[in-house]
């Protein structure tokens, strides 16, 4: 039990690669878009796109439980998941800016602010960026309080942006839930199932070591304030 | 009324000399001479690289005078094959013709482009020859591979730069914590 945390970060990077295998190597050249080679991007967009909005709903979780009950933890747990949130956000929108470029072309800034999908998507990550930013002061208990009432907010930005797509003006394609789903090829299937899981661990073994430092902090900040 | 023509006139003529090529003999890196039915001298301008996706022109260019029509034939086979037809009387001709970027879809190395020609001399004797011309078949880096290593770089420089800040700060604090 002690290298759990190696043991599902080495996964996680095992998985990654061979989502890159497949993305890069075995399935080939893309059929029926503009940008075929660009289009591998899609297997670490989708990934980390679902990723995430769990961190984003962990934000939601732990900021509604402190709330509720105070609870340390549930506070230590949407301040780290923020923190992964942007990340992973950014790997997102990154990588979905690029893809859009070579598949769509046009001015990226415009695309933002048309396609309800992208401005949704890029206001939420900003409302998490706001959240991250304001908890890199002291924390008293105010701040706290105010940071899971941001947190919060997430409620209404989550579903926004990822039901965007299907009910408001977006060309982003939909693909959970509908007949494309059901209609991947195996192969290009595995390869997203397996970016998923990796992504998963990856986030996983993150968090562990995002609420060790957390953890240490706090303990850091303990024995200071008894030495006072 | 004189600026609407004016604007008419750009818009016209605007795309198609932005498409044009350059079919002077200084474009061509290559050239093949040969020698046809009453010995007149045949000079082929050509460039040995075939970029696929744009056309690739041959400059032909005759010297002398010839007596019949003559049949020039460019085939680098597989049915792609080009014809031309010199007139009879022709004096100091030039004709180019090209080939299609859409000729080839991989990339080769020593592609045979045959040149025949066929016709009469000035005594009715039907003469033929041919020379084949090696060319190379390119085939340029698709142009969304640079928003795909974009793309997976600013992915891999996100995470990275992560993992790098988290290991500071946890050797950081450790280092802290045991003093």
């Amino acid at each position: 039990m002690k290298y759990v945390r190696e043991l599902v970060g080495g996964l996680s990077f095992v998985l990654i690669l061979g989502t890159l295998y497949f993305g890069l190597i075995h399935v080939g050249p893309a059929k029926f878009f503009t940008a075929p080679n660009a289009q591998k991007l899609f297997y670490l967009h989708l990934p980390s796109g679902i990723v995430t909005y769990l961190a984003f709903m962990m934000v939601v979780g732990g900021s509604s439980f402190y709330l509720y009950n105070k609870s340390i933890y549930a506070d230590t747990l949407a301040k780290c998941s923020a923190e992964l949130g942007l990340v992973f956000g950014f790997m997102s929108l990154a990588s979905g800016t690029f893809w859009m470029k070579a598949e769509w072309g046009g001015d990226i800034v415009s695309r933002f602010l048309t396609d309800m999908r992208l401005a949704t998507t890029l206001a939420m990550w900003l409302l998490y960026v706001a959240y991250v930013v304001y908890r890199r002061q002291p924390e008293t208990i105010n701040v706290k309080k105010n940071a899971a009432i941001l947190g919060l907010s997430g409620m209404l930005m989550i579903p926004l942006s990822y039901f965007s797509s299907r009910f408001l003006r977006s060309h982003h394609p939909v693909i959970v839930g509908t007949e494309d789903q059901g209609s991947l090829d195996p192969s290009l299937r595995l390869g997203i199932y397996m970016g998923l899981l990796g992504f998963f661990l990856l986030y996983y073994f993150l968090f562990k070591i995002r609420v060790k430092i957390e953890e240490l902090d706090r303990n850091l900040l303990e024995k200071r304030m008894e030495d006072v | 009324m004189k600026y609407l023509l004016t604007l008419s006139f750009i818009l016209l003529f605007v795309p198609v000399s932005s498409a044009s090529y350059c079919h002077q003999e200084e474009c061509f890196n290559d050239k093949a001479e040969f020698v046809i039915v009453d010995q007149q001298m045949v000079s082929i301008y050509y460039n040995s690289l075939f970029e696929i996706g744009e056309n690739w022109f041959i400059i032909i260019w005759l010297e002398g005078t010839v007596d019949n029509d003559i049949s020039l034939l460019f085939d680098f086979g597989s049915e792609n094959s080009k014809s031309l037809v010199i007139g009879k009387g022709s004096s100091n001709y030039t004709d180019s013709l090209s080939f299609s970027g859409s000729t080839f879809n991989s990339e080769m190395f020593n592609a045979e482009l045959n040149v025949s020609f066929s016709g009469q001399n000035n005594t009715g004797i039907m003469k033929s020859d041919s020379i084949v011309l090696e060319i190379d078949i390119n085939k340029k880096p698709a142009e969304d591979m640079f928003y795909l290593w974009g793309g997976m770089s600013v992915f891999w420089f996100a995470i990275g730069a992560y993992v790098l800040y988290l290991s500071a700060k946890l050797s950081d604090l450790s280092k802290k914590v045991k003093n």
